[in-house]
């Protein structure tokens, strides 16, 4: 067959063109070959399973009160010390770890998914539809940040349940607005264009041929998401808007701790560790996955 | 040209307006909730009972019966005709756009800081990496821009106050009035997004200098530095400008926590203490003003995108 | 004295699939004043070597050989005398002009700053750029100097891009694939203009193309090559009416004028080259010899050469 080569921009070296369509295959050699990204990917494992059994494997009730012992730095007894309540600081942590993945990963996938079929639909049919789906993904984003989940919870009070609506509904633009751009794109693709000349009805157009090749991007920006999520949460808790009082959350333990930030710092390190490894794991996933997903799009032909 | 800009600006109108009546309808969705809110302030206590009767004069004295929309184009019109945007549950003597106007100077201080620090760190150091693409330096700045975009920037915050106020004294731990009191809070809201325009300025970078006209500058026969300085920067710029103006927005967002960490007298930390009072007409305008900020910023932005690229002028 | 020699030319790419052998044991010479094609089809390998001798190959390529321009050995040379021949002894018209040109510099400006980087006036630089622009064509040169590159069609971008390599007066021009993707008129403009060039400069014109019509009516000499390798060389008009190889034969008979007679077949790999000829599997000469022994380049008796088992067949 003959050979197209093609020049990789970022590395400058010359590789044979592979073929545009992604195999299963092709995604385990990826991992294969990069050690950094398996030991995320065990890390993430690990996470869950901490997340999942956190109050069973939590050597204390992290609720537990003992005022005798409030403010002990790291000991044999307690690893990570104990707050200014004299709670196990290492419990709060891995109960802490549980409310935060709960609360993230099921807001970035409600808004995920509903965010894609928005973007499906606006991007595919086009016109008016687009039109009005992209007005309120615009007035979404006129919202910077967590001002819009700011405003809802003010409204709606503190709650888990709260929480996870309030960051569902600031999040979905987002992706609304990328998988739009993906699917008008492809749309316009000829594959695409022959099942539609085929008569094929368009849901089943968008479910079997748009929607597998518009959602890598999308996929990976939901994985760095988690992370940006992670530290929403914490940030809305640490204001005092988020988690009720009662429930570890890493955020709320910071904002409960920072008076005691001279005396007793590890109220405030501890949490905020936490945070910066969890979300340092879902960083690096997130880069990780692009880097797999990337490498081959971007080639030019030498001819 | 002109017909763009009237048309974009027409658009930022348009969608500032619409923010604020989303704003405004989230806040006072429930008529009871919000007759209640008012008798607290200005009848009873915050924690005490609110009788029903109670509520229904209020409701009657403040046209809360109306509907939602004619509630909000009342509030509107006074915004536009008489700059009256209410006055504050909790400063009963202080109209908010007093309290809104004060704030207003510190937040803007604030937000150039940051930006400026985002600016003059950012932009060489992402330059600098992609020159010096997997040299140790690359790879060092790198691991410290993904650590950087993991830390909540609360946390580092507070880091920042438990090393340079608490331990070694250099800085104030919070307030406003001097320089010193800004060095603290501008570094703790510019890390996140220096970090990441670290990142996308050296892509940026290094797709551009992948670029087949950059191949092309080299067989002319131009120097290395002119290359550099006459095609790959002002090209590499062009998409982490439109970017700018989003982290920007991050960055206002960013304000709500820092200035509440610092004590900084702001819209971020005016928005946190009424939402914790309860004053409403405070925290929907201090929400419209911070989409206000954030919407006007992302169009001059927008604008120069089209000053600075050719190819989009005469569209 | 000869201008270019380029001995034993080989360009591997080493890619983690395997090697690719992009240009193998390519030899040639060019005198001053001559006009050189490189014919061959997509993947011969012929832009390789272009980018070979003026040292814009990635980084990765592993090149073996000599190139001997103007009695210095190029490959040996170091990074910043090389750099000093780029755009001025040797020049390159590339491939793709419209990525070539940075959008955001003025056409004027993308010849001018040749000499205002090495210390011309500006005023004088852009009257020497606008007078370049004339030579190609390009007019009115003040208001095409004055916009942009994406106002321009392809045809006036590879205009433009042919005055950038004429502006310092190059003894070697290497054009690589001038007239692809445009076309008719845009092509026969852009033939004018190389012919104009070769009158006027008296420079070498090393013309990579898989334009017949072009090396035609340009070349004194013309190199085919095939699968990296060169497989007959010799004068243009000898190539046009007495082609000696039956990959030549194909390609003429391939023209629209003669027919537009295809040829079946690919060609192979440049990671995995066949032993023996390149092109048996294609040629409807081909015996047992020729999957066996690769042939080497016999030198006609009319100068030239020919790499095949038995040249003048069908």
């Amino acid at each position: 067959m003959s050979e197209e080569i093609v020049i990789s921009p970022k590395t400058r070296r010359m590789l044979p063109a592979k073929s545009m369509h992604d195999s299963n295959n092709r995604l385990y050699r990826e991992i294969a070959k990069r050690p950094g990204f398996q030991v995320c990917l065990v890390l993430l494992g690990l996470l869950i399973i901490v997340a999942i059994f956190a109050p069973y494997i939590s050597p204390y009730d992290p609720e537990a009160i003992s005022v005798r012992d409030k403010n002990q730095g790291i000991s044999s007894a307690h690893l990570f010390g104990t707050d200014f309540l004299g709670r196990d600081l290492f419990s709060l942590t891995l109960c802490g770890a549980q409310t935060s993945l709960l609360i993230a990963s099921v807001s970035v996938a409600i808004a995920l998914a509903f965010g894609c079929v928005v973007g499906c639909i606006a991007g595919y049919y086009g016109g008016v539809v687009d039109e009005i789906l992209s007005r309120c993904v615009d007035l979404l984003l006129a919202f910077p940040g967590i001002i819009f989940a700011l405003a809802l919870l003010a409204f709606m009070g503190a709650g888990i349940l709260n929480l996870i609506i309030a960051i569902t509904i600031s999040q979905w633009a987002i992706y609304a607005r990328l998988m739009r751009g993906q699917v008008i794109s492809i749309k316009n693709l000829e594959y695409v264009q022959s099942a539609y000349t085929a008569g094929l009805p368009d849901r089943r157009i968008m479910i079997r041929h748009l929607f597998p090749n518009a959602i890598m991007p999308v996929l990976i920006l939901a994985t760095l998401d988690i992370g940006h999520v992670i530290l929403s949460v914490a940030g809305l808790s640490f204001l005092g808007l988020g988690i009720p009082p009662g429930i570890p959350e890493w955020g709320s333990m910071i904002g409960a701790g920072k008076e005691f930030l001279r005396t007793a710092p590890l109220n405030v390190i501890v949490p905020g560790l936490a945070i910066t490894f969890v979300v340092l794991i879902f960083n690096f996933l997130g880069e990780g996955l692009r880097d797999i997903l990337d490498v081959h799009k971007d080639q030019v032909n030498i001819g | 040209m002109h017909y763009y800009l009237i048309k974009r600006f027409v658009f930022l109108v348009l969608t500032i307006i619409a923010a604020s009546a989303l704003a405004y309808f989230m806040l006072h969705a429930v008529p009871g909730e919000t007759a209640e809110n008012v008798a607290r302030h200005t009848l009873v206590g915050i924690e005490d009972a609110v009788s029903e009767q109670m509520k229904a004069e209020i409701s009657s004295k403040y046209n809360l019966n109306d509907p939602i929309w004619v509630q909000y184009t009342n509030w509107l019109s006074a915004l536009l005709f008489s700059g009256n945007l209410g006055s504050s549950y909790v400063y009963k003597d202080t109209s908010v756009l007093t309290l809104i106007s004060l704030a207003l100077g510190p937040t803007i201080i604030l937000a150039t800081a940051s930006m400026l620090i985002v600016i003059i760190v950012g932009i060489p150091l992402g330059m600098y990496c992609a020159v010096h693409e997997n040299s140790t330096s690359d790879l060092i700045i790198r691991a410290t821009t993904i650590f950087s975009i993991s830390f909540p920037s609360f946390w580092l915050a507070l880091m920042l106050i438990l090393v340079f106020s608490l331990e070694l004294d250099w800085l104030p731990v919070a307030g406003y009035g001097t320089p010193a009191n800004l060095v603290l809070p501008a570094v703790a809201l510019a890390l996140h997004p220096t970090a990441v325009v670290i990142r996308i300025v050296r892509t940026s970078m290094l797709e551009t200098l992948g670029q087949q006209y950059i191949t092309f500058a080299i067989a002319k026969g131009l120097s290395w530095s002119h290359i550099l300085w006459n095609h790959a920067i002002k090209n590499a710029l062009i998409p982490v400008l439109t970017l700018l103006g989003v982290y920007f927005g991050h960055l206002l967002a960013g304000t709500v926590i820092i200035e509440n960490i610092f004590a900084w007298p702001g819209i971020g930390n005016l928005l946190i203490k009424s939402v914790d009072a309860r004053d409403i007409p405070v925290v929907t305008s201090c929400i419209v003003v911070i989409v206000a900020m954030f919407l006007i910023v992302n169009f001059f932005v927008d604008l120069s995108y089209h000053f600075i690229d050719p190819r989009i002028r005469y569209e | 004295m000869t201008l270019l020699s380029v001995q034993d030319l080989n360009v591997r790419f080493p890619s983690g699939e395997g090697t690719v052998h992009a240009s193998r044991d390519v030899s040639f010479s060019m005198e001053p004043g001559e006009v050189l094609g490189l014919v061959g089809e997509t993947g011969s390998g012929k832009s390789v070597i272009g980018q070979a001798i003026i040292r814009l190959l990635p980084t990765s390529a592993q090149i073996t050989g000599k190139i001997r321009f103007d009695g210095q050995e190029l490959t040996s040379l170091p990074d910043h005398t090389m750099h000093a021949l780029r755009g001025r002894s040797i020049s390159l018209v590339p491939q793709n002009p419209s990525g070539s040109l940075d959008p955001l510099v003025r056409n004027g400006m993308q010849i001018a700053e040749i000499f205002i980087e090495r210390g011309t006036v500006k005023n004088t630089a852009w009257e020497k750029a606008c007078a370049l622009l004339v030579a190609v064509g390009l007019i009115p040169s003040d208001q095409i100097a004055k916009e942009y590159p994406h106002e321009l069609s392809g045809g006036m971008r590879q205009r433009l891009t042919t005055s950038i390599a004429i502006a310092e007066h190059s003894r070697l021009i290497i054009a690589d694939e001038p007239t692809k993707g445009l076309d008719y008129h845009a092509r026969a403009t852009t033939a004018q203009v190389l012919s104009d060039i070769r009158t006027r400069e008296n420079a070498s014109l090393l013309l990579i193309t898989h334009d017949l019509y072009l090396a035609e009516h340009l070349c004194d000499w013309i190199a085919v090559l095939y699968a990296g390798e060169i497989v007959e060389i010799g004068p243009a008009h000898q190539i046009f009416t007495q082609p000696r190889h039956p990959y030549t034969q194909a390609l003429i008979k391939a023209m629209p004028k003669n027919g537009l007679v295809p040829l079946d077949g690919q060609s192979p790999s440049l990671m995995a080259i066949p032993k023996g000829c390149c092109f048996a599997d294609r040629c409807s000469c081909h015996s047992e010899i020729c999957s066996k022994e690769h042939p080497g380049l016999i030198q006609g008796s009319l100068n030239g050469g020919v790499r095949c088992h038995h040249p003048f067949c069908s």
